[in-house]
């Protein structure tokens, strides 16, 4: 069976933080799949997710101490991810990336759909692929908020915490998101 | 106005947070409730296959983690054993092999006397019995008259 991280939400226990990591490596093979998710959907390159991903749980471990607990882990985990793409969608290791990503289209092509019919799949296919370039054409904020919202089901208040924004912030920039993927999509939706 | 939900309603409606002429509009019109359906299976698509994307990945590495540690261990082990092995027999193979000579075992003094005092003793030798050499036959002189 594949490991799944969709549930199971660390909690905070409210009052020593610090026992949350007491057992580091528990939590990286408990939140990795999903920083490694969310990265992964926002720099659309999965080697780049993936040293993204090693550089956040280090940056975890060297802050560890100044968690205050305010909110969950996972949340916490990805204000830090978010922090990371925002850097590095300025810096100029990311302008290598974005070049190299021309070339790497595979990462789009190659979705895992199982258990339909091949014409089910063609389908499908078009219709992730729609999403994920519609994605790309997304601001920076925008995307966070939709791929945090969609993709990592976290509620309103918890993209507020991760991402450090107002409320109606992060209301509008996800309602620019969707309104944006929808004109993309088109018919197709 | 329009029969149908504009883009910024849509997207009101698909963000979550539709207004009440929205969702009365999406009671009574099936086209756009059954569009906002499918926008919303969609995106469940999406995000099942970013999903699927990773979890692949992930489980990828732990079975390659799982299978390459022993194979790398073991050739660790082999190429010890050779390493350990291959100079014992080079080390057999430059040895100068020792050919098993005869041992010649030099009899004592009082032997051979007994053997002279025993040959001289007999009042006639045997028939056909060659002489008896008391001196070493590289010391023998080729004018010598013999010893008996």
């Amino acid at each position: 069976m594949k490991p799944s991280t969709a549930t199971g939400v660390m909690v905070v226990k409210m009052g020593n933080p610090a026992l949350e990591f007491e057992d580091f490596d528990k939590l990286v093979e408990q939140y990795r799949t999903r920083i490694l998710r969310f990265l992964f959907a926002s720099v659309h390159d999965m080697d780049l997710a993936e040293t993204l991903t090693q550089d956040c749980f280090w940056n975890a471990y060297r802050s560890r101490k100044s968690f205050r607990g305010d909110c969950s882990v996972n949340t916490w985990l990805m204000r830090i991810a978010i922090n990371l793409v925002r850097n590095h969608t300025a810096s100029r290791r990311f302008q290598f990336w974005r070049k190299a990503e021309k070339v790497d289209s595979a990462e789009i092509h190659d979705w895992p759909t199982r258990e339909i019919s091949p014409e089910q799949r063609t389908s499908v296919n078009e219709q992730i692929e729609a999403v994920w370039k519609a994605t790309k054409a997304l601001s920076e904020r925008q995307r966070t908020v939709f791929l945090l919202r969609f993709v990592e089901d976290l509620d309103i208040s918890e993209i507020v915490h991760a991402t450090g924004m107002s409320e109606s912030a992060v209301n509008v920039h996800l309602f620019r998101a969707v309104r944006h993927i929808r004109k993309c999509l088109g018919k197709k939706a | 106005m329009n029969d149908h939900l504009s883009h910024d309603q849509f997207a009101e409606c698909a963000s979550g947070r539709p207004g009440r002429e929205q969702l009365e509009h999406l009671g009574q019109c099936p086209e756009c409730s059954a569009e906002l359906e499918q926008f919303g299976q969609t995106l469940s698509l999406f995000r099942n296959a970013v999903r699927d994307r990773v979890d692949d990945r992930v489980a990828s590495e732990i079975t390659t983690r799982a299978a390459g540690f022993p194979m790398w261990r073991w050739a660790v082990i082999a190429a010890a054993v050779v390493v350990m092995v291959i100079p014992y027999f080079m080390r057999e193979n430059e040895r100068p092999q020792q050919v098993a000579m005869p041992q010649i075992s030099e009899p004592s003094p009082e032997e051979v006397m007994a053997r002279v005092n025993r040959h001289l003793s007999r009042t006639f030798p045997a028939p056909m019995e060659p002489m008896m050499s008391l001196i070493p036959a590289n010391e023998q002189t080729p004018n010598s008259g013999g010893v008996q």
